[in-house]
């Protein structure tokens, strides 16, 4: 229920942004603690448990500590991989 | 206090009126504008009574993306400059730091507006100031103890030099107000005073006097309904889009101009009060209103405020930024921003986002694809895998999915389809349709180079997806496990993969858990894939 006025306005600011590159963002909630070990690779350490929160895709509980990566998609021109964005 | 327990037919009728009546003024009445003279009295009111504060002057932009370079360029009004002369200081200081960059970068449209807001505000601003403040306190005081000769001779002989250095110094004092007026945003004011004195009341009302039953029958039919017609599905999508058109799809001028400076500062610093944001919890607490269960003086006064339909507000210390509603807000059965044949959403600056169900598409690509004229190498250009999706999407509305077989048949050709066949408990949050867990592999050649995509399927939503892969796979369960990727050191510890999107979650074993806290920062940025067996005996929720 988004009615409650608070939860409306500072959901976004109470969450923590794992995925920087992301159009949409996703967002740890509830987490005690998140470290970003590889801010070129975008990987977090996720402590305690949370739940991961985007725009466009169902919510993931995450049950106790967990490591946020990103997917990797195949450029054959540059024959690199690169990040996956949406 | 005996609370309501249940609706009668009335109260559900009226019920029903009060969500129709706040999605009708988002997305029917937004034609018309933002009604000035209820906006303005909701300023006042919001200034003096709530926040205790002198009223702003209020500056109307077309589009969010003027308002943001209207606000860029308060923010870099130059002292000195602006001191010899506002249309100077306009023309030169701001023109050549902001303007000049960001020129050939938006329409004619959008700079007209944009200097228009500048323009008339930043003027009417220095002018009001020096009369209010200056001119009219002296005129009176030399009109009342000096006569008519002497004030004409005293005018005479330093009237040249004083009248500069006057002027001079009042335009300095004036021009820093209204560059500082504009660096202090009362965003965090705004929000307390109106979660405290507004929202708190209403909802301690609400809650003492109405049942959870009845309030959360009223959350979903009405709060939760008004706020997903306007505030998800316009206000939040056309954020995205705001943002997204000003990080990507706009030229690097923009980008380093405006959204530097703006982006965090501005964007998305949440002074969004009085806008499409506020219509969920107002209808809300509307309807309490209309049946009589809450009378609140303040949210009353609120209400009337947002009623003026504004699309969204900054408020600074002296100047309060009102956005128009879009002229345009198209949507599909679902509710979705939708339009296959023009911008789904358009500003009247004609600032123009463009939707396909819910997703937004820029610009060139949505015209490539109107015109025909999309190919497959714009398709392996592009690279987020978000608008390729809303690429697809469109093709297979407009054309229909014959059409998109052969889109991809002239280069590539389906080699394999691997099926996970996931236990039921982990469909829970899915679409649980038969696309859930479905990969094909596709391969082909274009320029002499070797290409290859998976193609699959979002468990959340049934987008189609085609992610690129590595031509050396031959089987699709391996190339999709490829897009993983993981510490090498931390590859013997996965427990358990979890995936949302593009981000995966791994859980990993006490051993896993124990190495990550001291493995060396080269170690972390040293990734590897696993295998497809691997990988599918891992993987246990994907949303």
């Amino acid at each position: 229920m988004n009615i409650n006025f608070k939860q409306q306005k500072t959901q976004k600011m109470e969450r923590v942004l794992v995925a920087p590159s992301s159009t949409h963002g996703h967002f740890v909630k509830g987490a005690k603690n998140v470290i970003n070990l590889d801010q070129v690779n975008e990987t977090f350490l996720v402590e305690g448990d949370s739940v991961l929160e985007t725009d466009n895709h169902t919510t993931l509980e995450m049950k106790g500590d967990c490591l946020i990566t990103c997917q990797n998609v195949y450029n054959p021109f540059t024959e690199m991989y690169n990040k996956s964005k949406d | 206090m005996k609370k309501l327990e249940k609706l009668s037919t009335e109260q559900e009728k009226i019920m029903i009126e009060t969500k129709d009546y706040w999605i009708n003024l988002a997305l029917n009445q937004n034609k018309k504008g933002i009604d000035k003279a209820k906006f303005e009295k909701g300023i006042n009111w919001l200034y003096t009574d709530l926040l205790k504060k002198d009223v702003p002057k209020i500056v109307y932009c077309d589009s969010w993306i003027s308002c943001l370079i209207v606000i860029d360029i308060f923010k870099k009004l130059k002292k000195d400059s602006v001191a010899d002369s506002v249309a100077d200081s306009v023309k030169n200081s701001v023109w050549n730091s902001v303007w000049d960059s960001v020129a050939d970068s938006v329409g004619d449209s959008v700079r007209n507006s944009v200097a228009d807001s500048v323009r008339n505000s930043v003027w009417d601003s220095v002018a009001d100031s020096v009369r209010n403040s200056v001119w009219d306190s002296v005129a009176d005081s030399v009109g009342d103890s000096v006569g008519d000769s002497v004030r004409d001779s005293v005018w005479d002989s330093v009237g040249a030099s004083v009248r500069n250095s006057v002027r001079d110094s009042v335009r300095n004092s004036v021009a820093d107000s209204v560059r500082n007026s504009v660096w202090d945003s009362v965003a965090d004011s705004v929000w307390d005073s109106v979660a405290d004195s507004v929202w708190n009341s209403v909802a301690d009302s609400v809650g003492d006097s109405v049942g959870d039953s009845v309030r959360d029958s009223v959350a979903d039919s009405v709060g939760d309904s008004v706020g997903d017609s306007v505030w998800n599905s316009v206000w939040d999508s056309v954020a995205d889009s705001v943002g997204d058109s000003v990080r990507n799809s706009v030229a690097d001028s923009v980008r380093n101009s405006v959204w530097d400076s703006v982006a965090d500062s501005v964007f998305r610093e949440y002074s969004y009060y009085v806008g499409f944001i506020d219509y969920g919890w107002v209808s809300f607490y509307d309807f309490f209103t209309k049946i009589g269960i809450i009378n609140n003086d303040k949210f009353n006064k609120y209400k009337e405020f947002t009623e003026a339909n504004c699309f969204q507000t900054y408020c600074y210390e002296n100047y309060v930024f009102a956005i128009q509603p879009p002229l345009e807000i198209i949507k599909n059965e679902n509710g979705q921003l939708h339009n296959i044949k023009k911008a789904a959403v358009e500003f009247s600056d004609k600032t123009c986002y463009y939707f396909i169900n819910g997703r937004n598409i820029p610009e060139p690509t949505f015209i490539k694809l109107k015109e025909d004229k999309y190919t497959i190498q714009d398709f392996i250009k592009e690279q987020n895998e978000e608008i390729k999706s809303t690429s697809i999407a469109y093709l297979q509305e407009v054309k229909g999915d014959d059409f998109l077989v052969t889109f991809f048949k002239e280069n590539l050709k389906e080699i394999n389809t691997f099926v996970d066949k996931k236990d039921e408990k982990y469909l829970k949050g899915t679409t649980n349709g038969m696309n859930v867990g479905v990969y094909t592999l596709f391969k082909g050649e274009i320029n002499n180079t070797n290409i290859a995509y998976v193609r699959c399927y979002c468990p959340s939503t049934d987008r189609m997806f085609f992610l690129g892969v590595s031509s050396e796979y031959n089987n699709a369960k391996d190339a999709i496990a490829s897009l993983y990727r993981i510490p090498k050191k931390l590859k013997p510890y996965i427990q358990e993969i979890n995936r949302q999107g593009e981000r995966f979650s791994t859980c990993l074993t006490k051993e896993g858990k124990d190495l990550i806290k001291n493995l060396p920062k080269n170690d972390i940025e040293d990734l590897i894939s696993i295998t497809g067996d691997e990988y599918f005996s891992k993987i246990k929720y994907e949303y």
